[in-house]
């Protein structure tokens, strides 16, 4: 290149484009403060937990386990006095918890995605970007007792949090 | 030790780094100054929550989001409206700041680089004021290195041309 395209060049470079209107920082200072005021813990702390899932002890979501469970010895211990009571003879020897397995077995488990929801943009501890999902489940589980004539069915919400890595582009 | 990370409140300082840059070279795909400014906000924010880690020079990153937002922003509009609009609004709007001293020659620059064909100018724009190597020219426009350097060369000649008509006749 000849020197005045070099001089040309030298002048251009001396040009300042525009600067950015007001509104425009404005708009801008609004956007990310909204980042600023959901910065980023880089891990969720437990106590502020806001929703509680039967993964958890201290959930309420335990009591359908219990419900369910009762249930289930509940509809073993009469299908098993149904059996055995115009006998009237003596219990089997076959303890009440196989009894229970035999006449509920489960028989369909199943796991479905209802929504995802992207919540934040997160940093790691080295710098990485990673954007937190809540994933929210219906858990479903039947059981059934061998002739097909007694069916139990559980249902139950979860929700599991992943983070997705951010690449560019 | 790398350097520490910038906090959320430190955007002002980058943007007033590169925002100026960026509107011009948005300015290049966009129909008007305030559809630069609404790519660049775009661009800028998906810059500063998800690149800004990424490490290396950010401008070349910014100016491919600048340029994946106005492209986005185009298709978005109705054909016809572009057809009709893109004309009109080319040289309404000053690009540049105003010299703050009478400078005839600056202005005439100025007004030369608008009127200069759209292929020849976003490439200098892209290099003289995005910072890009031709190289990286040729990646953004997705040309040849060697196309991209061409039509820089082509645009200098044709500034140097309408502000120095005698010169380059004789």
């Amino acid at each position: 290149m000849d020197n005045s395209l070099q001089e040309l060049e030298r002048e251009l470079e001396a040009l300042s484009p525009q600067a950015p209107s007001a509104a425009l920082m404005n708009r801008l200072e609004t956007e990310l403060a909204a980042d600023a005021t959901a910065a980023t813990p880089t891990r969720p702390p437990v106590t502020r937990r806001r929703y509680h899932t039967a993964t958890s002890w201290t959930s309420w979501k335990w009591a359908n386990w219990s419900v369910a469970a009762g249930l289930v010895a509940l509809l073993a211990v009469a299908t098993h006095w149904t059996d055995d009571s115009p006998a009237a003879g003596p219990l089997p020897e076959t303890p009440v918890a196989a009894a229970s397995t035999d006449a509920l077995r489960p028989v369909r488990a199943a796991r479905t995605l209802v929504e995802s929801r992207p919540e934040a943009i997160l940093e790691l501890p080295d710098g990485s970007p990673v954007e937190r999902v809540r994933d929210y489940f219906v858990d479903t589980i039947e059981w059934q007792d061998a002739a097909g004539e007694a069916q139990l069915r559980w249902e139950v919400p979860r929700e599991a949090v992943r983070f997705v890595a951010l690449t560019s582009y | 030790m790398s350097a520490p990370l910038p906090t959320a409140s430190d955007w002002r300082p980058w943007f007033e780094t590169y925002g100026a840059r960026l509107l011009l070279v948005a300015r290049q795909w966009t129909r008007s100054g305030s559809d630069a400014e609404d790519v660049v906000q775009e661009a800028f924010v998906r810059f500063w929550r998800q690149q800004r880690h990424l490490g290396g020079d950010p401008l070349p990153l910014m100016i491919t989001s600048v340029r994946r937002a106005a492209l986005d922003l185009l298709r978005s509009r109705d054909r016809r409206e572009q057809r009709e609009q893109a004309h009109v609004d080319l040289n309404a709007e000053l690009w540049f700041q105003p010299a703050i001293e009478e400078n005839e020659r600056a202005t005439q620059l100025e007004e030369a680089v608008t009127k200069l064909p759209s292929e020849q100018r976003e490439v200098v724009v892209l290099k003289i004021w995005g910072g890009l190597t031709f190289a990286q020219i040729a990646e953004q426009l997705e040309m040849s290195a060697n196309t991209a350097a061409s039509r820089y060369r082509y645009a200098l000649t044709a500034l140097r041309q309408t502000l120095n008509p005698v010169e380059n006749h004789g």
